[in-house]
């Protein structure tokens, strides 16, 4: 009676992962085609999102150190920064496909791929609509989903036309990256934050020059922002309105009489991914909320 | 022979020597006195080639600073002031530097440190000698260099500076014995000394140098003149005459019971009680 | 009467001979023991999980070896194996010359500005690249080829700065050095400034050092570099063991020290730019190697060369294994963990020391 019991156990048992592996070969040669990568090393966080957003992460085995939202990508295996990739630490996941924003490496790595013959996809990065458009593609080209690609593209680009639609506020936003020491490290032009800055109708109150760099005093002073924005960060980062404001300069700006600081999630806010557009709402609106 | 000619040293515009003569000769003792900073160790560094001079320099007929580091390496040995040691040698890796001949036969290396009576001490870390035994070490290390005084190539050459500087008298002793010797074995011994008697005592030649000049070149008992020694270093000194009172110990006097001590036996120390000359 | 020789120290046996080249050899033969060791399991060890002894019974008994096995054992693993026994040793060769050199256990390559120089021609290469002349045709190369040339030229450059008159003083040197050192880094640190996000990191990674990028074309180009101050190595040794003694009486048994402090120069400059060149800035390796091997076998350089070459590429390798598997799939770069063990370890030593060999 026992045995016989156990033996029907497992083959109620068997015949269930039957099913379900059948359902699941079925459910996704449905969605991606047959012969499909299904091994994904996913590097840099907005690709990482768009992954997540599609619906494909199970096909994931393994991620970036910057891929950290959804929180469940943080469960993923680790490979490590996206330019210093290890060649024996890539091929320990057994990749089928690796999926990157533009400028991973170093190109040693990226040979050993090669002769291993696992693909690299190279997404195209920007700051802008199109450019998130066009990333949005690229992924689900890549995954072999593109009809769940254009839907996705379609919704986010909406998202994003809706937030710039609105009223602008053309508020100087000053994007302070980091505050050492009194030592402001400011957004210029062609970054992240400049574009999710125009996207939200604000002026960059820094201009001259591109990417990150410490602003002098005085420049801080000519800037005259009416808003600072700063990532959210936590622990021994984090800058307290106190810290900010007791600069004598920033104090001295519209924004340091009105108190005027936004802070937000750094991926969220600078990621141009699926979230963009849900950031550019949030940030114009936080913009209208404050500073006027 | 060594025959030194106008030698001429100056640094940094002044005149450390001036027209300095010196012969030495092998199977001498030459002896090089005279008051601190009067060119001493500059003449003895332009005889071993380590300073640039004008004037003429040869060493067994040869140009010293023509002379390329292996071959003179092999005519003389120089034992310099104090100086330190870089890294944990101990004296038997120390005192082997001084093997130039890799051909060398024996047991050189222990009879080099018995000779200067530091036998058994190979294995010590040489840093963790006293000053006095780290100068005999060197003086081991020296000796090896040239073991047999006379080559094939000709005598060899020991160049001493301040060798008992840092000795107490019975190894101040020692020392002058051994450069005895290595004269009397056919070698040519030049030092530099500060100590008069033992210079009186030791040295075939003197030469008395003050400010950068050569003041004389001959045997002790000439050149150690009352008027010379005051000249040289400006203050009023007599020779060969015993003080009213008080107590004074000369080198000269010093003696040993024969066979009381089997190491200052083997160093070859025997002088003479009375006229405290060495023996030949 | 003082004469009397000081009763000689117990040392017992045959250490009484203050001769310590058996123990020397007896470490050379431990070391390269434990080479062959390290090299192996290197070989054996690594994320991807290949069986070096799979591998090998597939290649003996004829078997084609997969795609995948070939690129991990013949790609990734062997060439990294190679380039870490060449960094390691270079490193710690060039550290026990110069060592030597300056009579200084402390010297480093950083002392003769090859470390400064190095990592100025990475950093220009990092942010300025393809703008460079011959930036775009050296490609990939660029930047080891621009940290070689900065390494040799900072080194040359001080030589000449501490030569006058034939004689090359190590003091200018040493503070010539320091002064050359600064400049360098406020170079690059005007550099660092033109720098976007993606090349300070590039920056802040070559600073950390690692082997990540071994290849079969850098092993081509950096082995003579290495290998033939090696083979150098042992003829300055007697010559390195006589500086002991100090420039002068170097001299007078028969060292030729002029030609001497050139040779040892070029060397590291040679030694020490390939492989910073092709692995960034790996820091410890050439103190902390020459030192264990002083305190084991004793400074004398015939054995000292040797043994640091072999236990440098030993720990090295070591430290590589480590640095690939602790945090697989990502790897941590090598120069923080030889840091990491190094700095304290060093510290360790020294206080340990401090009270019966002065340094």
């Amino acid at each position: 009676m026992k045995s016989l019991s156990a033996l029907s156990w497992m083959h109620l048992l068997l015949c269930t992962v039957l099913t379900l592996a059948m359902a699941l070969s079925i459910m996704t040669a449905g969605q991606a085609g047959a012969g499909s990568p299904q091994r994904i090393v996913s590097l840099g966080g907005s690709v990482t999102e768009i992954v997540y957003a599609l619906d494909q992460q199970d096909r994931l085995v393994a991620r970036d150190t910057t891929s950290n939202y959804p929180a469940a990508a943080q469960d993923l295996p680790d490979v490590g920064y996206i330019r210093r990739l290890s060649p024996e630490g890539l091929l320990s996941v057994e990749p089928d496909l690796i999926l990157a924003e533009d400028g991973a490496g170093p190109p040693e790595t990226l040979d050993l791929l090669r002769a291993s013959r696992i693909p690299l996809i190279s997404v195209p990065m920007g700051f802008d609509r199109d450019a998130v458009k066009a990333k949005i593609t690229a992924v689900a080209e890549a995954l072999g989903v593109p009809a769940r690609g254009a839907e996705l593209a379609q919704r986010v680009t909406e998202e994003i036309d809706l937030a710039t639609r609105q009223e602008l506020s053309g508020q100087r936003v000053l994007f302070i990256l980091t505050l050492q020491d009194g030592r402001v490290l400011a957004s210029g032009t062609n970054t992240a934050a400049d574009g999710i800055m125009s996207l939200a109708g604000a002026v960059n109150a820094v201009e001259g020059f591109e990417g990150y760099k410490l602003l002098t005093d005085e420049a801080i002073l000519t800037a005259a922002p009416d808003v600072i924005l700063m990532m959210q960060s936590e622990g021994a980062r984090a800058v307290s309105d106190e810290t900010l404001f007791s600069q004598p300069a920033i104090a001295a700006t519209p924004a340091g009489q009105n108190r005027a600081v936004l802070r937000m999630d750094g991926m969220f806010l600078l990621g141009f991914s699926v979230r963009t557009g849900q950031a550019v709402t949030e940030l114009a609106a936080r913009l209208h909320g404050s500073g006027s | 022979m060594l025959y030194a000619e106008n030698i001429t040293v100056t640094l940094r515009r002044k005149t450390i020597l001036r027209d300095v003569g010196l012969v030495a000769r092998p199977g001498q003792v030459t002896a090089i006195i005279g008051p601190s900073g009067a060119g001493k160790s500059t003449l003895l560094s332009v005889m071993t080639g380590d300073q640039p001079c004008t004037g003429r320099m040869t060493l067994n007929g040869r140009d010293v600073f023509e002379t390329a580091p292996r071959v003179l390496a092999r005519m003389r040995a120089v034992l310099p002031q104090a100086s330190a040691l870089a890294f944990p040698y101990t004296v038997a890796e120390v005192v082997r530097m001084g093997m130039v001949d890799p051909h060398a036969q024996g047991d050189l290396l222990h009879q080099a440190l018995d000779r200067v009576g530091l036998a058994g001490y190979e294995a010590r870390y040489f840093q963790e000698l006293s000053g006095g035994e780290q100068q005999r070490a060197h003086l081991a290390r020296v000796l090896l260099q040239v073991w047999q005084p006379v080559r094939e190539t000709g005598p060899c050459w020991l160049f001493l500076d301040e060798p008992v500087a840092s000795l107490d008298i019975g190894h101040q002793l020692q020392v002058m014995q051994i450069a005895r010797d290595f004269s009397d074995q056919g070698g040519a011994v030049v030092m530099v000394m500060h100590d008069l008697n033992l210079t009186a005592m030791s040295a075939d030649s003197v030469l008395i140098l003050a400010q950068g000049r050569a003041l004389v070149q001959d045997s002790p008992a000439k050149a150690f003149t009352r008027d010379m020694l005051s000249r040289a270093y400006g203050c009023n000194l007599a020779v060969n005459r015993v003080p009213d009172s008080g107590v004074f110990i000369l080198p000269q006097t010093a003696g040993l019971t024969p066979g009381q001590h089997d190491t200052a036996q083997d160093a070859g120390l025997r002088l003479h009680p009375q006229t405290g000359s060495a023996m030949r | 009467m003082a004469l009397a020789a000081e009763p000689a120290p117990d040392f017992g046996g045959s250490r009484a001979t203050g001769d310590r080249s058996p123990a020397a050899r007896l470490l050379m033969i431990g070391a390269a023991l434990l080479l062959a060791v390290t090299c192996l399991a290197n070989l054996a060890m690594g994320p991807a999980g290949t069986s070096l002894s799979g591998a090998l019974a597939d290649i003996i008994q004829g078997r084609e070896l997969s795609l995948r096995d070939r690129v991990v054992l013949w790609d990734i693993r062997l060439p990294r194996m190679i380039l870490a026994c060449l960094v390691g040793a270079g490193l710690a060769v060039s550290g026990a010359i110069l060592q030597g050199l300056f009579r200084n256990p402390l010297a480093d390559p950083g002392i003769v500005g090859v470390s400064a120089g190095a990592s100025l021609g990475a950093v220009t290469a990092i942010v300025l690249g393809a703008t460079l002349p011959f930036g775009a045709w050296l490609g990939r190369w660029l930047v080891p080829a621009m940290a070689f040339l900065g390494a040799w030229m900072a080194t040359l450059l001080l030589y000449r700065i501490a030569t006058r008159a034939g004689r090359t003083s190590v003091a200018t040197m040493l503070l010539a050095g320091i002064a050359l050192t600064a400049l360098a880094m406020a170079m690059t640190g005007f550099l660092v400034y033109l720098a976007d996000d993606a090349q300070l990191r590039d920056v802040t990674f070559w600073n950390m050092g690692s082997l990540a990028g071994a290849t079969w074309d850098k092993i081509a180009i950096a082995a003579p570099l290495i290998l033939l101050p090696m083979v150098v190595a042992p003829f300055l040794a007697h010559g390195l063991n006589g500086l002991a003694l100090g420039e002068a009486a170097a001299g007078h048994i028969g060292i030729p020290v002029q030609r001497l402090k050139r040779s040892a120069i070029l060397m590291v400059a040679m030694s020490t730019g390939a492989a910073v060149a092709v692995s960034g800035g790996i820091g410890f390796v050439g103190i902390v190697v020459p030192h264990l091997v002083r305190l084991a076998s004793g400074p004398d350089h015939r054995y000292l060369l040797p043994n640091a070459a072999i236990l440098g590429a030993a720990l090295l390798l070591s430290a590589d294994l480590v640095s690939r598997t602790i945090i697989a799939p990502a790897e941590l770069p090598i120069g923080i963990l030889t840091a990491v063990i190094g700095g304290p370890f060093f510290l360790f030593i020294l206080l340990r020391q401090r009270g019966i060999v002065d340094l």
